[in-house]
């Protein structure tokens, strides 16, 4: 069963290590704008979001593909791209729901993570467990697990406000 | 891809933009704050006003800023400061370094003055001044946010003054988009005179570097390390951020008020910890760090902002305050006008005694009894210092400018080492950290060393520290409290190259110094540091090479200093350090002056300056290859300014 990245928003605290990591994994520099990864922040910063290609499914990325250059690593699990077979024409860009592709600055090439090939250095690397890698099927009760610490946390709040 | 730096020069005056590279600094002074001090010392002419277009102000990112080195997001700001006319020192975190590093910068100077507000957008290679009319007179957050929208880029990062820097407050501040402020020494009163009211980045060319594949596995290795460090799972666990002020064993180490008692009935029943779970929003820190060291608060869907240990003190203890609202709400405004929470609340403290011994009454302060505590008094006196109103104009000043401004006995009552008002430590039982305090031309960062010792318990010791003393200084003295021993002068000199190691990179020295406590090698991080430094510049240099470099800096900011008419005479501590503690556990402990003078010459000659005036010699800074000080002071193009009182 291939693993995929679970993200925790609620835990982002926002520091940004994973784009470095990201960034400088493959591209060889330190650019948020080359990273495959990036953590959007809304209200002065506030709220923190990681945004990173879900491997979906049933990827709109793949169908947009006029060339067929996107596939999917069995051994992974990953949505990759044939750079060869690439145009360049960014359908798949547009079609992603999340920006989960997007374009490096430099190269003018499609990027959207690869799992490290198995070994994501951005859960690797994230200090607070806002990302983690797991296995596809252990994913639903991986999220219910931490729903339920956020509930114990707000209840035992509530109660201690009473003393 | 090799690392290349640059120095962006910006003059408001003639509004034009020079671009160099920092090469010609890099060999000797490595970055950062180093090259910063570089700059001011060749940028700014001796015995300026520091709030006059004159001036200079440097923003100093280093070698391994924007990166994934750990806790790469710090900034250095100097400039001469409006307090005490010294070489600033002055430090912020959150996103704004890393964000101009990417932009393919490392520092920027700021020269000249413009005649209406101005902002600076720096997107990558463009670089624009514009109107900021429309901001004057805006909140740091409100211009934050303006700027976002005008610019539409919700990615930019921006620091930026507010009412307190445009109104030359002598101790604003320069806030970040993220919330933290380079708070002391008045740097925000400098941009204020510039009439830059912000400055918005935006970098998409990010940081080269020499040896990307040995670079990511040092940071990796780091980065490892400081997730799996004690100080890590402190941070983590406490709701208050290991924060000083909720320690318990604190009250033994703290002031209250004007530095006048060493212990405060109230101090126990803070409920901080019960207020902070209520109104935390999360914990947050600065750009690719592990540790999170601050916290966001938002009270009762109003009052938003983000705090650190010091604010807290600031603005509970230090004015007798017990009242966690009317602290918050301290904080808020403070960063709302963009001025050093640290520095109002010493201001305030300084009132609250001046009424207490009835020197003044509320009929010179606007009808307001600066009571103890008095909440109302506080929180007025912030608004009117921000905005100069009032009373609130001479609080401006500073403590030593306003005391002189009351007039008859109110310059006694002035707590202040070079017209800063200093940490809250009871000074006087620590000899080592009052050293620092006293050489130091304005905040000395108590790091490394002068901690242990100010959390030494003699009758407890921490064996394993001792033990690092004898092997690092010479004698386990150098810890412990209580003594005036040369092992406790070299202990103070290593904790001063110490903290200015990560200054040089561009890392943040609480990622570096608060761990090193905890870890049973103190050269591991820093040894991680020459590693990264190494492979991001291709350069080979050893942990000594940057520990000399610290020392050259040292030297440089003490002749900038000497230019503006520092001399040994000028490092005193304030006369109530040798005044016993009256209350606490340290009750009757005092500094002797004898013997801490005798302590500052030792100080003196184990750095190779003059016992008498306390400078470097010729001989010193030739043997650190500062030629052009020498030189410089030769040609006698130099006339020192001599400071009075």
């Amino acid at each position: 069963m291939a693993k995929t990245l679970l993200i925790y928003p609620e835990k982002c605290l926002g520091c940004r290590i994973c784009e470095m990591f990201c960034s400088l994994s493959h591209t060889d520099t330190c650019n948020p704008a080359r990273s495959r990864i990036n953590i959007i922040k809304m209200d002065l910063d506030v709220r923190c979001v990681p945004m990173v290609c879900q491997q979906c499914a049933d990827p709109v990325c793949e169908k947009a593909c006029p060339s067929g250059a996107i596939f999917r690593n069995e051994t992974t699990g990953a949505m990759e791209t044939d750079l060869k077979r690439c145009t360049g024409c960014r359908m798949c860009v547009l079609a992603c729901p999340f920006g989960g592709t997007g374009v490096d600055p430099w190269e003018a090439t499609v990027m959207r993570c690869d799992l490290c090939q198995g070994e994501p250095l951005c859960a690797e690397v994230c200090p607070y467990g806002a990302i983690v890698y797991v296995e596809a099927d252990r994913q639903a009760l991986h999220k219910k697990r931490s729903g339920a610490e956020r509930f114990l946390t707000s209840l035992e709040n509530q109660i201690g406000k009473g003393n | 891809m090799d690392h290349q730096r640059i120095i962006l020069k910006v003059d408001l005056c003639r509004k034009t933009v020079e671009k160099s590279s920092t090469a010609p600094f890099d060999g000797r002074f490595i970055g950062g704050r180093g090259i910063g001090s570089s700059l001011m010392l060749q940028l700014l002419p001796p015995g300026v006003d520091a709030l006059g277009p004159e001036n200079v102000l440097i923003f100093s990112t280093g070698p391994l800023s924007g990166t994934a080195a750990p806790a790469s997001g710090r900034v250095d700001v100097t400039g001469k400061s409006p307090i005490n006319d010294y070489h600033a020192v002055s430090n912020f975190g959150g996103f704004w370094g890393s964000e101009f590093s990417q932009a393919g910068y490392n520092h920027l100077v700021v020269q000249g003055a413009g005649e209406d507000p101005v902002y600076l957008s720096i997107d990558n290679d463009r670089v624009e001044f514009k109107d900021a009319r429309h901001l004057w007179g805006l909140s740091t957050y409100e211009t934050i946010t303006t700027l976002r929208e005008e610019l539409r880029d919700p990615e930019i990062q921006v620091i930026a003054i507010g009412p307190g820097g445009e109104n030359r407050v002598r101790y604003a501040s320069i806030n970040s988009s993220m919330g933290d402020a380079a708070g002391r020494m008045g740097m925000g009163a400098v941009m204020g005179s510039k009439k830059l009211k912000a400055v918005a980045v935006r970098g998409t060319r990010g940081v080269s570097l020499h040896d990307p594949k040995r670079f990511m596995e040092v940071a990796r290795k780091t980065h490892r390390f400081l997730r799996e460090s004690e100080t890590f799972a402190n941070f983590k666990i406490s709701k208050a951020n290991g924060d000083p002020m909720f320690s318990r064993k604190a009250e033994d180490q703290l002031t209250f008020g004007n530095f006048e008692t060493g212990a405060w009935d109230k101090f126990g029943g803070l409920k901080t910890e019960q207020y902070f779970s209520k109104h935390k929003i999360r914990r947050t820190g600065c750009f690719g760090c592990p540790l999170q060291c601050m916290h966001l608060v938002q009270v009762s869907g109003g009052d938003f902002g983000l705090s650190r240990c010091m604010n807290f003190q600031s603005f509970l203890g230090t004015v007798w305050n017990d009242d966690l609202g009317a602290m918050w709400e301290a904080i808020v405004l403070a960063n709302q006008y963009g001025l050093d929470s640290h520095e109002t609340g010493g201001v305030i403290a300084l009132m609250m005694e001046l009424y207490q011994n009835g020197i003044i009454t509320a009929g010179d302060t606007d009808g307001i009894p600066l009571e103890r505590g008095n909440r109302e008094a506080i929180l007025q006196m912030i608004h009117k210092i921000a905005r100069r109103e009032g009373i609130g104009d001479i609080l401006a000043e500073g403590p030593e400018r306003a005391a002189q401004a009351i007039g008859g006995r109110a310059p006694d009552f002035v707590v202040a080492a070079k017209g800063l008002f200093p940490h809250g430590y009871q000074f006087q039982v620590v000899e080592g950290t009052s050293l620092m305090q006293a050489v130091s031309s304005g905040e000395p960062f108590q790091t490394y060393g002068t901690g242990v010792e100010r959390t030494m318990d003699p009758e407890k010791p921490n064996l394993r520290l001792l033990a690092q003393a004898k092997a690092l200084y010479g004698a386990e003295d150098a810890y412990l409290p209580g003594n005036y021993s040369e092992a406790k002068v070299r202990m103070v000199i290593d904790s001063e190259h110490r903290s200015r190691v990560p200054d040089l990179l561009g890392i943040c020295l609480t990622s570096i110094v608060y761990v090193l406590k905890t870890v049973p090698d103190i050269h591991f991080l820093y040894d991680r540091q020459v590693e990264l430094f190494n492979a991001a510049t291709g350069r080979s240099i050893s942990r000594d090479e940057l520990f000399r470099a610290a020392e050259r800096l040292v030297n440089l900011e003490r002749s900038i200093d000497a230019r503006e008419g520092l001399t040994r005479q000028n490092d005193t501590l304030p006369r109530r350090f040798y005044q016993p503690l009256d209350s606490g556990k340290n009750r009757g402990k005092v500094l002797n002056e004898q013997k801490m003078e005798e302590m500052k010459s030792t100080y003196y000659r184990l750095r190779g300056w003059d016992v008498e005036t306390g400078l470097p010699t010729p001989e010193k800074l030739m043997e650190l290859g500062l030629e052009e000080i020498v030189q410089g002071k030769r040609a006698g193009d130099e006339k020192p300014i001599r400071k009075t009182g």
